[in-house]
């Protein structure tokens, strides 16, 4: 089941490298100097509150969002240097936003993943329909093949678009919140999934999460991001601590590590709201 | 285990390919024996088959009507009304909205402005290449149009659909305000003017034919190329891009290619509408949204639509007298669009 292009080395195992990367839209940078790379079969989470550039910093990877300046190289080659299909062919993104228009049917949509492996008029090889049923039995969305993709649930049509990027069978996935809208069980067992890729197959995987707890469940990395600059970037044990929490998210956190689970758990402790406060000492005053 | 392959031809696909196919052939030489003069089945089939010319005198009257008038109508009625079709699909698919069609990005009004600008200057006379003035001024418009619209639907040097609709509407509704100053200013080529906008197959031949044919060949050619790109961008954008797809270049080609075949298809018969927006709805009810089936199939079908059309437009009065056949497509077009989308709203694509 394992395809061929996992097993191919890269040089130095190094995958993916950004040095000095500013990126975004017009004049004002999204992002700043943005530096790290990864290696073959690393699983990297990526946090930050909202608008830290989280996606901002996915679509540079995938050449969506203009490099302003810095360096990014993929399998030690340029990002520019590829075209689009061939970077298809190394890198699978999941976007964040799955809706789709179109009545296509589920099985189509995970077909379309091979567009970047097939050439044009060329009938589905044996590759093919071996990633697709591969990718569509470990997502379980077989019983969704005949269904209409703008008929099934929004974690359903998720897990369809997951079964899309794993169709793919890139070496590197990029991953935008891929389980927002799935359900506790579905959200454990995607990222156990792509944590066997990453140990088994030596795929290299990116997620943004929203969910602290999970990333360091699954991780192997964190990166922090703020204010579209890195607070910090290691493995989990390292850089998960009470400080850079509290830097990155501005509130008060309480790092935990639970008997039995090996990885350190995070819960932020309710603040009283200043504003509330203030409104509760005010009304106090008048009786 | 069940194998999920990526089924490219069902049984069902034949058969609806084999409906429509007789559809269409039942269609034209119906629209043959039918008009102001009635011709019998028997003497189309000895006029059009050549082994009898020999034998069998056929009055050359009824030659002329059958091959030049008739014949050439219904052919151009099919490549006008697959062009039309087809330029319906790329919209939709490239626009990402339901109810694009041919005409969303202002190709239908500048023809028309183009077209009203040479009526009011008295150009009906003047030909080119042995064809009036009218068609080459309305083709005209219509890519002066394109271009403002293109113009305007850029943003940091790229395209987004919801701009590039915003754009077309507006440059629309300035030729529109443009074309009802030359109607007021002039009030005699106002019955011309309107007439030219209602579309209509009337008086052509072959030689319209002949013009239209490189475009639509070329076009079709260029948009079955990319049939597999268009799946993808129906996708989205983002979706795109991520699989590979240069979205800016494929975009710009496709939107060109099928803003072309409409400025051929409306400078030579003007504005029918209903066409580019029904057929691919319809045809996606049948086949699905995958572009190869939906391509091929709204081809067929649009065909099929505007020959219908026309052969009801030019007989349906009697006494040689005509209706414009834009007027007969929105009178079919329009009631079946509202059956389909209340009952299929989900099929077609109207969800989100």
């Amino acid at each position: 089941m394992r395809d061929p292009i996992y097993k191919k080395k890269a040089d130095g195992n190094i995958v993916l490298s950004l040095q000095y990367v500013c990126a975004g839209y017009g004049n004002r940078f999204r992002l700043r100097n943005i530096t790290f790379s990864l290696q073959r079969g690393c699983f990297l989470g990526i946090l930050g509150p909202n608008g830290s550039g989280k996606t901002t910093l996915l679509n540079t990877l995938c050449g969506v969002v203009p490099l302003q300046s810095g360096k990014i190289e993929l399998f030690g080659k340029p990002l520019q240097t590829y075209s689009g299909k061939k970077r298809a062919a190394l890198m699978a993104v999941l976007a964040q936003d799955t809706a789709i228009h179109f009545p296509f049917r589920c099985s189509d949509v995970v077909w379309m993943g091979r567009f970047p492996h097939r050439k044009r008029f060329q009938p589905p090889g044996e590759d093919d329909i071996r990633a697709v049923n591969w990718a569509m039995k470990v997502t379980e969305t077989e019983t969704l093949a005949e269904r209409l993709i703008t008929e099934v649930s929004g974690g359903e049509r998720q897990r369809v678009m997951l079964a899309r990027v794993l169709a793919q069978k890139t070496p590197i996935l990029l991953l935008d919140e891929p389980t927002s809208a799935m359900d506790v069980r579905w959200t454990l067992r995607t990222f156990g999934l792509l944590k066997e890729l990453c140990q088994k197959d030596g795929a290299t995987v990116i997620a943004i999460m929203h969910d602290i707890n999970m990333a360091a469940l699954f991780c192997d990395l964190l990166l922090f991001l703020k204010n579209g600059e890195m607070l910090g970037m290691g493995a989990v044990q390292d850089v998960l601590s009470v400080d850079v929490l509290e830097e990155v998210y501005g509130t008060k956190a309480f790092v935990y590590q639970p008997d039995g689970l090996g990885r350190p758990q995070v819960i932020f402790p309710p603040e009283p709201d200043p504003y509330y406060f203030g409104a509760g000492s005010e009304s106090s005053e008048n009786t | 285990m069940r194998q999920i392959r990526l089924n490219r031809f069902s049984n069902r696909d034949l058969a609806i390919g084999v409906a429509l196919t007789l559809l269409l052939l039942v269609t034209a030489v119906f629209s043959l024996t039918v008009g102001a003069v009635s011709i019998p089945l028997s003497t189309i089939v000895k006029i059009v088959l050549p082994h009898h010319r020999g034998d069998v005198k056929v009055d050359e009257g009824l030659y002329y009507i059958v091959v030049n008038l008739r014949l050439a109508r219904i052919v151009l009625a099919m490549v006008v009304g697959a062009s039309l079709a087809l330029a319906g699909v790329v919209y939709q698919g490239i626009l990402l909205n339901p109810l694009a069609d041919p005409y969303t990005l202002g190709v239908s009004t500048g023809a028309a402005f183009g077209a009203s600008l040479a009526i009011l200057f008295g150009s009906g006379n003047w030909t080119f290449l042995g064809f009036g003035i009218l068609p080459l001024a309305a083709f005209v418009g219509a890519l002066f149009a394109l271009i403002v619209v293109y113009g305007l639907g850029h943003i940091d040097g790229r395209l987004h659909p919801t701009t590039l609709i915003l754009a077309g509407i507006i440059v629309s509704t300035f030729l529109s305000a443009g074309i009802s100053l030359l109607k007021s200013l002039h009030e005699e080529s106002v019955s011309a003017i309107v007439f030219w906008i209602m579309g209509s197959l009337s008086g052509k031949g072959w030689n319209h034919c002949l013009v239209m044919l490189p475009y639509f060949v070329v076009c079709s050619i260029i948009v079955f190329f990319y049939s597999r790109e268009l799946d993808l961008l129906a996708l989205g954008d983002v979706h795109a891009h991520h699989l590979g797809v240069s979205v800016g270049r494929v975009r710009i080609i496709l939107l060109s290619t099928a803003s072309l075949i409409t400025a051929a298809a409306v400078s030579l018969t003007g504005i029918i509408g209903f066409v580019g927006l029904v057929v691919p709805h319809i045809v996606r009810f049948m086949v699905g949204p995958r572009h190869h089936k939906l391509l091929f199939y709204s081809f067929f079908a649009g065909a099929v639509l505007l020959v219908g059309a026309d052969t009801v437009a030019r007989t349906i009065l009697g006494q040689g007298q005509e209706l414009p056949v834009g007027v007969v497509t929105a009178l079919i077009g329009g009631p079946f669009f509202c059956v389909i989308l209340f009952t299929r709203k989900k099929q077609m694509g109207i969800s989100s």
